[in-house]
């Protein structure tokens, strides 16, 4: 997937100004900036929770994506969320369709990769913070037919115990050669993750490349220490 | 009990929209007055038989509610639930003002009774033989809904629409159809009530009814066959119980009112799932 | 021409009437940011608190009865709805036990003063103007609506309430953390919008009548009001208030007044549909 001189205004503010950036199969992207840079407004435009206004998108049809604060189905249990997530069908084929014991055993083999084989039957809202963050990357996992992956902020507020699954689970959907792009705050984890990085500040691009060649650039310091 | 076999679908059909979508219309008495006002005018004036008054009813309501489902889709949380209360206002003044049509406020009466292949059903327990085949019909209709996938599609709508939609699902187009599966039924428990009462008049459908409707389904508990069944009984038994006390007519009926109107703020205070129900609003 | 003038007057009143309403609406709504459906009750208990205070102490029986409805209001806030908000309750449930509470309190009203019409005890003298006989009720209605106007138009711009009021509406945590008392402004808000529906009851039943279910009717035509401007406005909720007048007097004039219900609502749902953010657009962008 990329992008060309994408641009989003709101308000009166430019969010986003044309901003190219790319991610490319088998490769984990990873996207930084200071709050306010325009990081979830970017993954909003891509993923179509806001409209796109100049630029171009170029093969960013079949995504899923997590939420930042975790937008999950309160009344539904982790496996129903799951089975949700799997297909994206007609109302029609809603209709005459049930759950298929294929559909139910995949669900079944997500939750048991994000380590929730126990909470199979339970409703989301009985559910930890922590946990909800991992149903959450479950979702994306259990999408079927998808190309690129955004994960937005996927390890805040995890414990030091679920940071090592949900890398793991993020590097195994790079070895299936998806599109990965993940925003991060955790400089430590961009290092060891990412591959490449794009740093953004007031909605422009100002630095990209490898996540040492980044860190290390004036400009991404200024930016980060200015504000 | 005839009148439980036409509420009970009543509750269930505006659960649908209601408890498991997440849409708060009170637009559901047009729906119901417009199946009634169909078998109506088409059994008494142009004699149809009950049966195909009923598919025609279900046909111009599935229409109809299509349209305004179109229409109510654009307008945000209260500003739909405003637009609903527009809705139902503007079907009173259909049936009260087309007096050609409706007979305006005296209404339509001696709707013949229902032709069964040519047996007359003039006595009560045919008649209930046939709306209890149709309350169960429209639990039967209402438990395949809910246990497809469409069922738990909806209903994920209901708790996070956005989230939906960009797992790449219409769900605009979903919504609709709930509304319209739901419209329909009601339409058809009007055409039953017109039937059986054989005189329908525009003060049976007003937003008052659809108020009654939704105060079943919470008190009974969202999302919930049981919670629905459960609501129609307790609201239509309830004025049986007070007129047993002994209070006239026309203060008993307000004192129902008065409940529900209580019952409501108590639920909602202490317990907005209701009874049975599997979803808090 | 007599009849013209006579049509503008009563639209004039029907205008001020919904003014009222949609104003003390929108000041409920800014701070509830829910549907306030027991504002529709405190319209009905205005009225009928007017009509059993007026058989003892006359036409100065509105102040009694406003007071009476602001208390009401205060009880059931305090006591009620606050605790609700407490509970961090969702818009819907909020509107729901609004929703009982205004089917109770219709229920109370009608058990007590039955479903029927009644008249309220007014001062029917009038005066003559060019041959227009307008009465007393109708100049005071238009009167009160429009000092009402500018009023809330004072208090939103120059007291420390209204500014409160104003920040709360525009972003309601903020204003938390910046310490203003949301609670009180909430009780306090709700209880002058209760005042100011009481007051248009108890108006408009002077020039009408009255029923228990006056409230709903009452109610949507003034939020419609309020709705086809933006919603905060004072000043902007007479003009929209004054457009629905002139539209339904239209109606009634033109095409008959049985439909004048539904013109109302297929306006406002042409208007929801058109314009979700109200007619007359915010001014300006906010500059970062």
């Amino acid at each position: 997937m990329k992008t060309i001189n994408l641009s989003h205004h709101f308000g009166g503010v430019q969010a986003l100004n044309n901003v190219s950036i790319s991610c490319d199969p088998g490769k984990i992207t990873g996207l930084v900036g200071p709050n306010g840079s325009g990081k979830s407004t970017l993954v909003n435009v891509l993923t179509q929770v806001l409209p796109k206004m100049q630029g171009e998108i170029k093969n960013g049809d079949h995504f899923a994506r997590t939420f930042q604060d975790a937008k999950l189905w309160s009344n539904l249990t982790v496996r129903e969320s799951f089975l949700v997530a799997q297909r994206k069908e007609s109302w029609l084929r809603a209709i005459i369709n049930f759950s298929t014991k294929k559909s139910i055993s995949d669900a079944e083999e997500v939750i048991d990769k994000i380590g929730m084989s126990e909470y199979t039957h339970t409703k989301v809202r009985n559910l930890s913070y922590g946990q909800r963050k991992l149903v959450e990357i479950g979702r994306v996992l259990s999408a079927s037919n998808v190309e690129t992956l955004y994960f937005d902020e996927p390890f805040a507020g995890l414990s030091s115990t679920a940071i090592p699954l949900v890398t793991k689970l993020i590097l195994e959907e790079k070895k299936k050669q998806k599109a990965v792009l993940v925003i991060e705050h955790d400089m430590d984890i961009i290092r060891s993750l990412c591959d490449h990085v794009y740093v953004l500040d007031a909605g422009k691009v100002i630095a990209e490349g490898s996540p040492e060649d980044c860190l290390a650039s004036k400009e991404v310091r200024e930016a980060y220490l200015g504000l | 009990m005839i009148v439980c076999s036409i509420f009970i679908p009543l509750a269930l059909s505006l659960d649908l929209v209601v408890g498991r979508t997440g849409i708060l219309s009170i637009a559901h008495a047009g729906f119901y007055g417009l199946g009634a006002y169909a078998t109506a005018i088409l059994t008494k004036t142009y004699n149809f038989s009950f049966f195909s008054s009923i598919i025609l009813g279900v046909l111009i309501t599935a229409f109809v509610s299509y349209l305004l489902s179109k229409i109510l889709s654009r307008l945000k949380g209260d500003y739909y639930t405003l637009g609903s209360f527009g809705v139902i206002i503007i079907f009173y003044s259909l049936f009260i003002n087309l007096t050609g049509l409706t007979g305006g406020a005296m209404g339509i009466f001696s709707i013949p009774n229902p032709n069964f292949f040519g047996l007359q059903i003039s006595s009560n327990s045919w008649f209930l033989l046939m709306s209890s085949v149709f309350m169960l019909g429209t639990l039967a209709l209402m438990q395949a809904v809910i246990s497809s996938r469409f069922g738990l599609i909806i209903q994920a709508v209901r708790d996070d629409e956005l989230a939906v939609k960009v797992f790449g699902y219409d769900t605009a187009s979903f919504k609709t159809v709930v509304f319209v599966i739901s419209a329909s039924v009601a339409a058809i428990a009007g055409s039953f009530y017109a039937a059986y009462i054989s005189f329908v008049s525009p003060n049976a459908f007003t937003f008052n009814e659809s108020i009654l409707i939704l105060t079943m389904i919470i008190i009974g508990g969202l999302a919930s066959k049981r919670g629905a069944v459960f609501g129609a009984l307790f609201v239509i038994l309830l004025p049986e119980l007070l007129r047993f006390i002994g209070l006239p007519d026309s203060i008993a009926a307000q004192l129902r009112v008065a409940i529900y109107g209580a019952i409501l703020m108590y639920l909602m205070y202490k317990k907005p799932t209701g009874l049975f129900g599997n979803y808090s609003p | 021409m007599v009849y013209f003038f006579q049509i503008a007057i009563d639209t004039l009143v029907l205008a001020s009437v919904y003014t009222l309403i949609g104003t003390g609406f929108a000041l409920r709504y800014s701070i509830a940011k829910y549907l306030d459906l027991g504002y529709g009750a405190h319209i009905a208990i205005g009225a009928y608190a007017y009509f059993l205070f007026s058989e003892y102490f006359g036409v100065v029986a509105i102040l009694p009865a406003v007071i009476f409805s602001v208390t009401v209001a205060y009880a059931s806030e305090r006591f009620y709805f606050a605790k609700l908000e407490d509970k961090k309750s969702s818009p819907m449930v909020m509107m729901i036990a609004s929703l009982g509470f205004m089917t109770l309190v219709q229920a109370i009203i009608a058990i007590f003063f039955t479903s029927s019409v009644q008249v309220l005890h007014t001062d029917a003298s009038v005066i003559k103007i060019y041959d227009v006989v307008v009465t007393y009720i109708k100049i005071i209605t238009i009167a009160v609506a429009f000092s009402a106007v500018i009023l809330l138009n004072l208090v939103f711009t120059k007291t420390k309430f209204g500014k409160h009021l104003i920040a709360v509406s525009d972003n309601k945590d903020l204003a938390q953390t910046s310490g203003i008392p949301i609670k009180k402004l909430s009780i306090i808000s709700a209880s002058i919008a209760a005042g100011v529906a009481a007051l248009s009851g108890i108006l408009y039943g002077m020039d009408t009548i009255i029923t228990p279910f006056i409230g709903l009717s009452l109610l949507l035509s003034g939020i419609t009001a309020a709705i086809l401007v933006n919603i905060q406005d004072p000043k902007k909720v007479y003009i929209g208030a004054l457009i629905l007048a002139v539209i339904q007097s239209l109606v009634i004039w033109f095409i008959g007044g049985m439909w004048k219900d539904a013109a109302v609502f297929l306006l406002l749902i042409v208007i929801l549909l058109l314009r979700p953010e109200g007619l007359l657009r915010r001014r300006g962008i906010r500059q970062v």
